[in-house]
């Protein structure tokens, strides 16, 4: 008999995310665009690039609020994720008609569920559980952030978010010069730890741009540090849960969509004892349910959805998840 | 219908039969060590009273402590049902009730006979009437006497101990120190006023106060409840048959 | 630091064996129980409970095994952690009255009835204290901090330093720390080191403990009257000290019998109480007797002798050692809802959701004498029933049983009331 069930569910729904975003285009045989990247100078007749980027893209040109990462390469499925697009259209500021149906396809699945992607889709979350997975086979015990760290990591998260939608917006004017716009062009990627760790998964081959010339070197040396410190961060999943998580600027645009998204977490006040196990287990490191005492509704913007606390909880009905005004799991 | 009420105190027994509302005999009786012996013997007087037999009675009901002794007993009711019923009857608009007995203190918070709560001060008899009897001994004065003394004054001394057995030797102190009786009986007053006091501040205290059980008759008791309550006291004809004629109501 | 005031100063613990009592105390069990069994509709498996209330059987077990018994106090002791180590907990809370003036000799007079009654049993030689090799005292009340100086002359105690303000940080840190050092003592005690895979069991084997009292505890919501609360109270008792597994296997067919039982007619008519406060532990059932006598049901308790022995358990995040003895700390601190702490907020949740939940009439406040914790939270636990027009009736009372009349005299008013309140 599985005792936790919910998060059994969500092991095999993370399962079969991954295989599919990662591997979907080996197994589904999906047919892959070479694209070319071309700039438009004006007056100039357009040049043809090669940088940086991945000379084949996803066949499903759409991008989801998780880490479909581009660099998941010919097995992949999708053309890149919600972080990327963002950059992209902020870098290039196409025209509204191309980029409306991709963005309002975003705001529609991140009204819907908010971080239940992080909790449940993303293969990079994925990644991080299997690594805390090992350490507890290994029988080594779990850390916790201290509490300085993981209330800067709040503000960090913001910080990180904004700065790089300010970088690529600023790209965009045409008087910055090549030797800047090249190296910060999607800057998302240039930091994102999973652009390290998904082509060491699909085998796609690892391309670091420090070999480019006409690059300013500062800015690439500096984003290159970024880039470790990041992936060391989402590498210390091993002994924190879920650290990465914690400032992904992914998971915090959709944070800001926890309190109204469809899907809800409620608690009985009265049938609370109050014992703890919730904040124990909650892999962001919150004590936001435990504390809760005034109001049913227990939304937060840390919540990534895992369900752990409904899962563990020992009072029968006191937490509650529903979708639509729909129970659909309960402790 | 006819019925009979038996109110079973720690010192003694009132019996009331009553006709609906109109009282047709009472006795009160001292309660001895083994009651069932005698019970049918008082019981009987009381009838020949009212110059009726048990036949006549459709109903008898128990109230008080020891309600399983009475064989012949038909109902019982607690004798906190019963105050309240008695103060509804002859004050219908009172909310509190002081019942004072011998060694126990009642007080009941009432609405139209209903009881909403209640407070019992069984654990020490300072608040009774047991502590007024040992100090009339003290005293050498009888009860009614020390209620007349005690309205003849205004000054209180200090009674320090809260317990009978040693008030009786610290009233003798007192009278050894020349104190004046009517002092002396004024400040017991007072002391079992305030202790009855603090038990009814607890349910808080209303305006239309009943006062009843055997204590009810003396007058300077009831003077320093008076004062001490800040209320206008209510006190029915026979407060000391109050629990046999809730029982009946 | 002990031994060198042992060196200085000595004491001589009192030992008395005084026959008579002992004498009364079984005759006093033996009563209580015969009166308890005259219930026709008491459940055929409840014989089973009789026999380990009663003390014998259990003791001579004890005797016997070669393992080590340690005496525990209330509900913050970790058990997994004792059997982890080999050894048996046993709890010693005392609910014997004829123990207390022989512990007067050494106590003062006017501490909580339950500790002088458990002192005395040292004093006696009588029950599962002369059995126990060590104690481990966790420091809840005033009495019970000062006590483990006293039983010091006879016995080695292990004290924990509980928290008093209940904090998700600070107080949780703190326990932490002090579980992993009673461990580390336990460990040394014992002679053997707990594992990892031994302490998943025991952890596990609580699990289901407390899933199958819930389960009891649940039946009785819609059937109140399956079994009296002297019955349920017994149950819960003899898990103080009983085997683990032997008390689950009857337990299950208590359960079962339980069940076929709600499946037959009856409902019962009835006022139902709760009953909340110091703790009621066997054979000083007073308050209880009375109450079943007159015809109403206990249907539901908050003591810390009864539903809230069992009702938490340890639910660990990781089945590392780390883990698991973190999920012990927050299970035997954070749930408790005993007045020890400086705020009553949980205990008062707790009581409401439990009225609600059985649809109780009303509730009864058990209040020791000289119990200041108990006493201290009581205005606050009554302002808010009353507010919420539930009915609640305070008692005072000791262990002994001359205010038996005096007792009856006030729930019989409280029934009546609460009568004609409906």
């Amino acid at each position: 008999m599985i005792e936790r069930k919910i998060t059994f569910i969500r092991r095999i729904v993370q399962i079969f995310a991954f295989v599919l975003i990662f591997y979907g285009g080996w197994l589904l045989a999906l047919k892959h665009i070479e694209i070319k990247w071309w700039v438009f100078e004006k007056g100039k007749p357009p040049v043809e690039l090669n940088y940086d980027n991945p000379t084949h893209t996803q066949p499903l040109q759409t991008f989801l609020p998780i880490r479909s990462c581009r660099f998941a390469g010919t097995t992949g499925v999708f053309r890149g994720c919600m972080m990327f697009f963002l950059s992209d259209t902020l870098a290039w500021l196409p025209s509204l008609k191309n980029i409306l149906p991709h963005l309002l396809l975003l705001l529609f699945l991140i009204f819907l569920f908010a971080r239940f992607w992080c909790g449940w889709l993303c293969p990079i979350g994925f990644i991080s559980e299997i690594l805390y997975e090992i350490r507890k086979a290994l029988g080594i015990a779990r850390e916790r952030l201290p509490k300085l760290v993981r209330s800067s990591f709040k503000v960090i998260g913001v910080t990180l978010l904004v700065s790089l939608l300010t970088t690529s917006l600023l790209i965009a004017s045409p008087s910055v010069p090549w030797s800047i716009r090249k190296p910060l062009y999607v800057a998302t990627c240039q930091i994102c730890p999973s652009r390290i760790i998904t082509p060491l998964i699909t085998g796609f081959p690892l391309i670091l741009n420090l070999t480019f010339k006409s690059a300013s070197t500062f800015l690439l040396v500096t984003l290159f540090i970024l880039l470790v410190i990041f992936s060391l961060i989402y590498a210390f999943s091993f002994i924190f849960k879920r650290s990465w998580c914690k400032i992904c600027p992914g998971g915090v645009i959709l944070s800001f969509f926890n309190k109204g998204a469809l899907i809800t977490k409620e608690k009985d006040i009265k049938k609370c004892t109050r014992c703890g196990i919730c904040a124990n287990c909650c892999p962001m490191e919150t004590t936001e349910i435990y504390d809760e005492k005034d109001k049913r509704n227990v939304d937060h913007r840390e919540c990534i959805q895992c369900y752990r606390c409904v899962d563990l909880c020992p009072e029968k009905d006191c937490l509650k998840v529903k979708f639509l005004g729909k129970e659909i799991f309960k402790s | 219908m006819i019925k009979a009420g038996i109110d079973i105190g720690a010192k003694n027994i009132k019996i009331v039969i009553m006709k609906d509302s109109e009282i047709l005999a009472k006795g009160v009786f001292l309660s001895g060590i083994d009651i069932k012996v005698f019970i049918n013997e008082i019981f009987n007087k009381v009838l020949k009273d009212a110059n009726l037999s048990k036949e006549n009675i459709s109903q008898i009901i128990v109230t008080g402590v020891g309600t399983d002794l009475i064989p012949f007993a038909t109902n019982k009711i607690s004798i906190v049902s019963a105050i309240a019923k008695t103060a509804n009857f002859y004050f219908p608009e009172s909310k509190m009730v002081i019942d004072v007995g011998a060694e126990e203190t009642r007080i009941v918070k009432c609405n139209k006979g209903a009881v909403l709560d209640f407070a019992l001060n069984d654990k020490c008899a300072a608040g009774a009437g047991l502590f007024l009897e040992a100090i009339s001994r003290a005293l050498e004065v009888s009860l009614e006497e020390m209620g007349r003394l005690s309205l003849k004054t205004e000054n209180t001394v200090p009674i320090n101990t809260q317990c009978v057995i040693f008030a009786e030797s610290e009233v003798v102190s007192l009278i050894h120190r020349k104190t004046p009786k009517e002092d002396i009986a004024r400040s017991v007053y007072d002391s079992m006023a305030s202790r009855v006091y603090s038990l009814a501040s607890k349910l808080g205290i209303e305006q239309n106060t009943v006062v009843v059980g055997g204590v009810a008759k003396d007058i300077g008791f009831l003077d320093s409840l008076k004062r001490k309550l800040g209320v206008n006291l209510l006190v029915p004809d026979n407060p000391e048959f109050a629990g046999a004629i809730g029982a009946c109501l | 630091m002990k031994d060198s005031f042992e060196r200085r100063y000595k004491r001589e613990p009192v030992i008395r064996k005084d026959e008579r009592i002992i004498e009364d105390i079984q005759k006093v069990k033996t009563n209580l129980i015969n009166l308890i069994k005259n219930n026709p509709n008491r459940p055929a498996t409840m014989a089973y409970y009789d026999e380990i209330i009663l003390g014998d059987k259990r003791e001579n077990e004890l005797k016997n095994l070669k393992n080590k018994v340690i005496g525990t106090f209330c509900y913050f002791v970790p058990e997994e952690l004792i059997w982890g180590v080999g050894c048996i907990p046993v709890r010693l809370c005392s609910g014997f009255f004829e123990t207390i003036t022989p512990a007067e000799e050494v106590l003062p007079r006017d501490i909580c009835p339950l500790i002088r009654s458990t002192f005395g049993c040292k004093v006696e030689g009588v029950g599962y204290f002369n059995l126990c090799s060590l104690i481990v005292l966790p420091t809840t009340c005033d009495g019970k901090k000062k006590l483990g100086e006293y039983i010091s002359d006879y016995l080695p105690v292990l004290t924990l330093n509980l928290p008093n303000i209940k904090t998700y940080d600070m107080a949780k840190e703190m326990w932490n720390k002090e579980i992993k050092v009673l461990k580390s003592k336990l460990e040394e005690f014992s002679g053997t080191k707990i594992t990892r895979k031994n302490l998943e069991y025991w952890i596990k084997l609580f699990q289901k403990r407390s899933k199958l009292f819930r389960s009891i505890y649940e039946l009785r919501k819609t059937n109140p009257g399956i079994i009296s609360h002297r019955d349920f109270l017994m149950m819960v008792q003899s898990s103080f000290y009983d085997d683990i597994n032997r008390w689950i296997e009857k337990t299950q067919v208590l359960y079962d019998e339980l069940v076929e039982k709600s499946k037959q007619k009856n409902s019962f008519n009835g006022e139902k109480l709760l009953i909340t406060g110091a703790p009621i532990i066997f054979p000083n059932f007073k308050i209880l007797n009375v109450i079943e006598d007159l015809g109403a049901l206990v249907v539901v308790d908050e003591l810390c002798s009864g539903t809230q022995r069992l009702w938490d358990y340890a639910e660990p995040d990781e089945w590392t050692m780390e883990g698991m003895l973190e999920s012990i700390a927050t299970r035997y601190l954070l749930p408790s809802t005993c007045p020890c702490f400086t705020t009553s907020y949980d205990r008062i949740d707790k009581l409401l959701t439990m009225v609600d939940e059985f649809k109780v009439d009303g509730v009864i406040y058990h209040d020791l004498r000289l119990c200041q914790l108990f006493d201290m939270e009581r205005n606050l636990v009554t302002k808010i029933l009353k507010d919420k027009n539930i009915p609640v009736l305070t008692i005072h009372t000791e262990y002994s049983q001359e205010d038996t009349e005096q007792i009856k005299t006030r729930i019989e008013a409280f029934l009546e009331m609460i009568r004609s309140k409906a």
